[in-house]
């Protein structure tokens, strides 16, 4: 195992078939992905609140 | 306007996917908070509120009944003191609640205005209370939702009130951004012919979104551990 020079990877292994980077950690403090979840249901939100309105406006349009 | 039970429960059974994950506390946010400072709160508050969507739609719901900008501009102040009131004081003396709970009352707050727009007290021939002091009250549970929320991020011991007042006024700039386009969307609407149908249409949906939320959080809350 032999340090990388290489942008984004911190060792190489010896026999120049396996790098990887090691400084990436998943506890509580470190993990930062994104919740792609919440910002799809948000998006649902809103286009079910709008369709819902549209309807019943719809609704409520016609029967005047 | 007859409501139409089935009808109702229905939008309300195939609105409830639509829940899932919205609301809640992210790590995102935690990290944002872990280095961002005293900024990072004010950010969190308006995004809380700017995607709290059941503040909002108290809020449009309150709009609706006014008429006028200076009534408008009285109501959102005490809706305003009030949840600042419970925002700050409850998340500085640690008083906390279930989460659902809180959440399923103001669930209820956005099913009676929808309800009160649409003269559902007059219909059941009771006067409807005084509206200044509704919103005053509810105000106060709004933000000891708020604060449950903040409460459930870490945000340790240092600079404790300024964080909170930091996240205060995030939610306070959160409220002026979203107000703009309803204020706006439902004064120039007043003056078209629509605007009985999506009068009707709008304080509709409130009623039965309520309903939804309500029964969405007391679903969580049976269904977690507390």
């Amino acid at each position: 195992m032999v340090n990388s020079n290489e942008e984004g990877l911190t060792h190489e292994s010896n026999w120049a078939t396996l790098t990887f980077e090691v400084t990436h950690k998943h506890s509580a403090e470190t993990h930062t992905h994104e919740n792609k979840e919440e910002g799809i249901s948000m998006y649902l939100f809103i286009l079910g609140s709008i369709l819902i309105i549209g309807i019943l406006f719809f609704i409520f349009n016609r029967k005047k | 306007m007859k409501f139409n039970l089935k009808r109702i429960v229905s939008i309300v059974i195939l609105f409830m996917p639509f829940f899932a994950f919205a609301h809640g506390v992210s790590s995102s946010d935690q990290a944002i908070l872990n280095n961002g400072g005293l900024w990072s709160y004010i950010y969190v508050g308006a995004k809380h509120m700017l995607t709290g969507y059941d503040h909002l739609l108290f809020l449009a719901g309150v709009v609706f009944f006014l008429k006028g900008f200076k009534d408008i501009i009285k109501f959102i102040t005490v809706f305003t003191i009030a949840h600042c009131i419970t925002l700050t004081g409850a998340t500085y003396l640690a008083i906390n609640a279930n989460e659902h709970l809180v959440d399923a009352i103001i669930a209820l707050s956005v099913f009676y205005k929808g309800f009160e727009n649409l003269g559902g007290f007059e219909k059941l021939k009771v006067k409807a209370p005084n509206l200044l002091l509704m919103v005053f009250l509810f105000g106060l549970i709004h933000g000891f939702g708020l604060s449950t929320r903040l409460q459930s991020f870490e945000i340790g011991s240092d600079y404790f009130l300024m964080k909170i007042l930091s996240f205060n006024l995030g939610v306070e700039i959160g409220q002026i951004l979203a107000l703009i386009p309803i204020v706006f969307l439902i004064t120039k609407w007043q003056k078209k012919e629509s605007y009985p149908a999506f009068y009707k249409a709008t304080n509709t949906y409130l009623i039965i979104i309520g309903i939804a939320l309500f029964v969405y959080q007391l679903y969580g809350y049976f269904n977690s551990h507390h």
